[in-house]
């Protein structure tokens, strides 16, 4: 006997009210079918799938009317060998997930680890939502402000292969260096000698690929180190047109910082590296953005192919930020998708799930496969954070406090891990939350980010954080879809740095 | 929003499998496939090819083909 399984998905195409696509969260399959193989597929649930005791939940769009009628033989074998239907119960289809769930986040943990560097928690600008704002505002915190010397950075490099044996590589496996550079703000002109030595320490160690995020005001003390094979890739972020800009991203003393940014900028587009902006966004400078993508094309900056540009909601993660003045992810992406029909040109501003329109795009192409993320992001799998001290973070929003460190490099380049808070980051999945055990879009959306939902449910960890993601979902596949089906121009971009 | 072109109306077929060489990649159970890829990264190798992918501080996977299953 053949139920719908748990994870399947049913997302509408507007505009077409005789065929719709199912996915399968676990499979990866994408299909088109009628509506009436979906009313069909619906009818065969096993009650309506359970509400989660906290977060969103968005509904399912509705069925069509009418009586459930089988489709064909064929069709059916078609929907059971694509895994739309189970002949597993609810319970059983859920513990094979977590058998196959718990494999998958195996498979990540098995990767090279990947490697940030702190060169400093200072920073030259003072932007009034950043969420480290207490480290340079705050005295007590003031300790924190010193300097990775390149003695700290040599103990580090000497205590990667440990950490790499714990992710079970050998030490005779060709090193596959990824490291960043984040802070603070990691590109001061001050830093240089470090961020040198570092990359010039990776380059020793073997194939190595280095990125940094960066406000971007002294990347001119990097020129010759931005090129595809050292300094790759910068996120630099541009919070609107200059004027608004300059009200938001300021130094200390009040002055913007837009000129030097869009100076250094422009060099590092002609350096050849990847340059992501990011634009950081609340109900305050919503306003900015189509002069913001006007400004961009009249900087000629969207004509290099290695420009990339993602607009990311504004989290309310310190006092000053007032929580009524930002969107979630879902609310920024409508209100982007609206302003493209009114302004052509925010077509330049990357939406927030854009990723998961390319994806979909890639599929639908047959340029690609299913991303099945069993964890959120790489602090659950192998990113690895050294602060100035030689601490040791999972998570670049959680650093600076030692007491939810993971572990600590000491004099000797041995590590001290903390293996509770560590397995605590390392084992969070979609199987080990519960609610998100039962979601259908866990494998695309893989549990949200875990310190915001942390932060929501009052310090629970293995929570869900949804922000919007059913109807992010859907509405980025079936966009895919029509602009597959009418032929749309398709061009993969750098991915986004984060994807909070 | 955008409208599908109907041009030429075609009868709605029952299903189309807009991924169907995904299930070509390894038939048979999913479970016993991930076993496979991991008794193949035993040795050190990468089980993704990191450098490929397009991704920063973070392979989401679905570029570089890691993770093919049934």
């Amino acid at each position: 006997m053949l139920r719908t399984s748990s994870y399947t998905i049913y997302v509408d195409l507007p505009g077409n009210d005789e065929e719709m696509l199912l996915v399968h969260t676990y499979t990866g399959a994408f299909d088109r079918v009628s509506r009436r193989v979906a009313t069909w597929v619906r009818s065969l649930e096993a009650g309506r799938p359970p509400k989660p005791l906290y977060g969103e939940w968005t509904p399912e769009p509705p069925s069509a009317a009418g009586e459930a009628v089988p489709p064909s033989e064929a069709t059916i074998e078609i929907l059971h060998r694509r895994g739309y239907l189970t002949p597993m119960s609810r319970e059983e289809e859920e513990a094979f997930f977590t058998q196959y769930v718990e494999k998958l986040h195996t498979l990540y943990l098995r990767r090279w680890p990947t490697y940030l560097f702190m060169p400093t928690y200072d920073c030259n600008l003072r932007c009034g939502y950043c969420f480290q704002d207490h480290m340079r505002t705050d005295g007590r915190f003031a300790h924190l402000l010193r300097r990775m010397t390149p003695e700290m950075a040599d103990r580090l490099f000497a205590a990667m292969p440990k950490i790499e044996a714990l992710h079970g590589i050998p030490a005779d496996a060709e090193p596959q260096v990824e490291i960043g550079f984040f802070g603070g703000e990691p590109l001061l002109a001050a830093n240089r000698p470090l961020v040198e030595h570092v990359i010039r320490r990776g380059v020793e160690r073997g194939k190595a690929r280095f990125w940094a995020i960066s406000n971007g005001t002294e990347l001119d003390a990097y020129e010759d180190l931005l090129s595809p094979d050292l300094l790759g890739s910068v996120q630099i972020t541009l919070d609107g047109p200059p004027d608004e800009h300059d009200k938001r991203r300021v130094y200390a003393g009040g002055q913007g910082s837009w000129e030097r940014i869009a100076r250094n900028l422009r060099m590092a587009l002609d350096r050849g590296i990847v340059v992501a902006v990011r634009t950081n966004v609340d109900r305050t400078n919503l306003h900015g953005l189509a002069a913001l993508a006007e400004e961009i094309a009249a900087q000629g900056w969207d004509r290099y192919p290695n420009f990339a540009s993602q607009v990311a909601p504004i989290r309310a993660s310190n006092d000053k930020t007032d929580a009524k003045s930002i969107f979630n992810t879902w609310e920024l992406d409508r209100q982007l998708t609206a302003m493209r029909e009114s302004h052509p040109a925010v077509a330049v501003l990357g939406r927030q799930d854009d990723g998961l329109r390319n994806q979909a795009r890639r599929i639908f192409s047959r340029r690609g496969l299913p991303s099945f993320k069993p964890s959120f992001c790489s602090a659950h799998t192998g990113m690895y954070i050294f602060d100035p001290f030689g601490d040791i973070y999972a998570c670049w929003e959680k650093t600076g406090d030692e007491k939810v460190r993971v572990g600590r490099v000491d004099e000797s380049s041995e590590v001290h891990f903390n293996f509770d808070l560590r397995a605590l980051w390392q084992g969070r999945t979609v199987a080990s939350n519960p609610v998100c055990l039962k979601c259908r879009y866990n494998l695309f959306c893989g549990g949200g980010c875990a310190v915001l939902a942390a932060d929501r449910s009052g310090g629970d960890f293995y929570r869900n954080y949804c922000d919007g993601f059913a109807h992010r979902f859907r509405a980025s596949v079936a966009e895919a879809y029509l602009d597959h089906v009418e032929g749309q121009a398709f061009a993969d971009k750098p991915d986004a740095f984060c994807d909070l | 929003m955008k409208k599908q072109k109907m041009g030429g109306r075609e009868p709605v077929q029952e299903i189309v499998s807009l991924n169907d060489e995904l299930f070509s990649f390894v038939t048979g159970d999913p479970l016993a496939a991930l076993d496979e890829r991991l008794a193949m990264v035993a040795g050190g190798g990468s089980a993704c090819e990191t450098f490929t992918c397009a991704s920063f501080g973070g392979c989401t996977s679905f570029t570089c083909g890691t993770f093919k299953i049934n």
